[in-house]
């Protein structure tokens, strides 16, 4: 009777499908982007093997974060420190790809092992770049092809790949050069910390030392990164209040949905009650046809949303967020909010059917 | 001959409306196992309301309302008691239209625990009762007028209810749809003993009845069995001239003249014995 009821007004239930979609769509495609690209950053963070990572203090956006150069050796100088690797961190246009991550990496550590060459030698100049398959294949470049950076000119010296989309998409060059071509001489984004192999129980005290010997930096754990970050905190906030809002459109547009249903059943609801039934099974139909409905919309937002977040592969840096199939965790959370979505559209509506008087629902015109 | 059991009884049955306007003031009857009865009365006499009140629909200001021995005025379960003890039949259908005949005699049967197996098997077996078998499967829709009606006598049977509450049944209906609907509750009430209490403003209807109960201004003013047709013209008859005439041994002249001199005792001890 449940699915009769549904279908009965195909076009409103369509619409109401519709209305949950969008707002399923936008929560799952928002939590799959905002955890992608904590994940990648993450990645990206531990990809070095280095334990911490230090950046500026006070700052809203990594990529706004400035250190002295200088500090490293200053870190390098804590007894359970290995080593340190410092990183400057350029959003750039290349080419006809207006978001080129590109990391400028100091030759200490591991730093430039873990981009594994697939095709050329790596860098042996100063004007030497390596460039990821993905932005290779972007922008159409390949081994000894040049590059205009800031107007200076690079020869693509090799192209790499490594686990990490952000590098995957963008390109690879010489701290030092990073650092003459964006004219930012003497600075670093951040720096990662690598810890000998007998500290690594000491990872919070180096941390606390760290920050307090330094108050300039802001140091954490490279796994806890991206989670800490006020930039990745502030594209949460604003995934979740954009869910907000398509949820709350969702839940209006089922309410009405139901109360209109519902009103137009009046005599029928009557009937119902007249015939026997209680008003918890009167209730429990309205609401379990408003359950159904953001069911629905809930599964069909889902694919929306995977098509949404498939989108990003227009963007190489972005693009393995579009590979990446949607976590168990953004699926459950769109089939929670569907559920919440639904009892939200339902439970009033349904209130309202159990408490018709059932002599004066039989008399409604 | 057993006793028939009281089914309905109402004592100093009042309801009123904001205290003014006073639809039932003060209505007393009786209703047995069996019966099939007829409230009549014109439009704002409370036969409506009464129905109301018997079926639990609404609650009465002052007097009590007992049916099957519930004092249904007391009842804090109404819903209970309209699924179990009485079935209803509204004026207009009120079928569900996205649901199938027997889907809609199922419709009161969802309160009982019944598997999905026994219910459509009882609501087979009611829509053959009402003469509807072969057309479980269509949807209101494809029905007539008459049939729908039907479809809602069989429903309101659907949970054995002790009796069947019909307000207007054939108040939207045409003369011989109405006329079928009737078939069907004399059917029901003289070959299974179903107690039904028919609301109407149609005389016609009315007759149909064993018993007519005549309300104006929400008050029983006259409350009569229906007399058998054929005894009903034979009364007509005995109190006529030549009744009367035939009864002191006269033999007037129409009698005569059609050759019924020899059969004058014999008339007047049929006239005798009405």
């Amino acid at each position: 009777m449940v699915m009769k009821n549904i279908w009965r007004r195909k076009v409103r239930s369509l619409l109401t499908i519709a209305g949950v979609m969008i707002g399923i769509a936008v929560v799952v495609a928002l939590t799959r982007l905002s955890e992608g690209i904590a994940g990648q950053i993450t990645d990206l963070m531990m990809s070095t093997g280095a334990e911490i990572t230090v950046m500026q203090s006070g700052i809203a956006d990594m990529s706004f974060s400035a250190l002295e150069e200088e500090l490293g050796k200053h870190f390098a100088e804590i007894l359970e420190v290995e080593w340190v690797s410092g990183f400057l961190f350029q959003i750039t246009q290349v080419e006809n790809n207006p978001y080129f991550v590109l990391l400028g990496v100091s030759p200490n550590g591991n730093a430039f092992d873990r981009f594994h060459l697939v095709e050329g030698e790596g860098i042996q100049g100063e004007k030497d770049l390596l460039l990821g398959h993905m932005a290779s294949d972007f922008i159409q470049k390949g081994l000894n092809d040049r590059i205009t950076i800031q107007k200076e000119t690079f020869r693509v010296s090799g192209i790499y790949e490594t686990g990490v989309g952000f590098e995957n998409g963008g390109g690879v060059m010489k701290l030092s050069t990073a650092q003459q071509v964006f004219k930012k001489d003497d600075q670093v984004t951040l720096f990662q910390i690598k810890l000998k192999p007998q500290a690594l129980d000491q990872i919070d005290e180096v941390i606390t030392r760290l920050e307090a010997e330094f108050p300039e930096v802001i140091a954490y754990r490279s796994s806890e990164f991206a989670q800490n970050t006020p930039d990745i905190q502030m594209l949460q906030t604003l995934a979740a209040a954009v869910s907000l809002i398509g949820l709350l459109a969702g839940a209006l547009g089922t309410m009405n949905t139901m109360l209109m249903s519902v009103f137009e059943r009046t005599r029928e609801i009557g009937t119902l009650r007249a015939l026997g039934w209680r008003k918890v099974r009167i209730l429990r139909m309205i609401l379990a046809e408003a359950l159904i409905l953001s069911l629905i919309g809930c599964f069909a937002g889902i694919v929306l949303a995977a098509g949404l977040v498939a989108l990003t592969g227009l963007f190489p840096a972005l693009s393995s967020l579009g590979k990446a199939p949607l976590s168990g965790n953004a699926v459950l959370t769109g089939l929670f909010v569907a559920l919440v979505l639904g009892a939200i559209g339902g439970v009033y509506p349904a209130w309202r059917a159990a408490r018709l008087r059932p002599i004066e629902a039989l008399r409604y015109e | 001959m057993s006793e028939k059991r009281i089914v309905v009884q109402t004592k100093d049955l009042v309801k009123s409306y904001s205290g003014e306007i006073y639809a039932l003031k003060g209505v007393n009857l009786t209703i047995l196992e069996s019966e099939l009865t007829a409230v009549m009365g014109p439009s704002g006499s409370g036969k409506s309301t009464l129905l109301n009140m018997i079926g639990a629909l609404d609650r009465p200001t002052s007097g009590d309302v007992q049916v099957a021995g519930e004092m249904v005025s007391d009842l804090a379960d109404l819903d209970r008691f309209r699924s179990r003890v009485v079935g209803f039949v509204f004026q207009l259908h009120n079928l569900i239209p996205t649901l199938t005949a027997a889907e809609n005699v199922t419709v009161p049967m969802r309160e009982l625990r019944m598997t999905n197996k026994e219910r459509d098997a009882r609501a087979k077996m009611l829509l053959d009762i009402v003469g509807l078998g072969g057309k479980e499967f269509q949807i209101p829709a494809q029905l007539s007028g008459g049939e729908r009606q039907r479809v809602a006598i069989a429903r309101s049977l659907a949970n054995e209810p002790r009796m069947i509450l019909a307000d207007e049944p054939t108040g939207n209906l045409d003369t011989h749809s109405g006329g079928e609907v009737m078939d069907i509750f004399k059917g029901l009430n003289r070959n299974h003993g179903v107690t039904i209490l028919v609301v109407t403003h149609d005389p016609t209807v009315a007759r149909s009845a064993d018993r007519i109960i005549h309300l104006l201004d929400g008050k029983v003013v006259r409350d009569e069995f229906v007399m058998d047709p054929y005894l009903q013209d034979l009364r007509e008859f005995k109190a006529s001239r030549l009744g009367q005439s035939i009864q002191k041994g006269e033999t007037p002249l129409s009698i005569q003249e059609v050759g019924l001199v020899s059969h004058m005792e014999v008339l007047k001890e049929i006239l005798e014995m009405v």
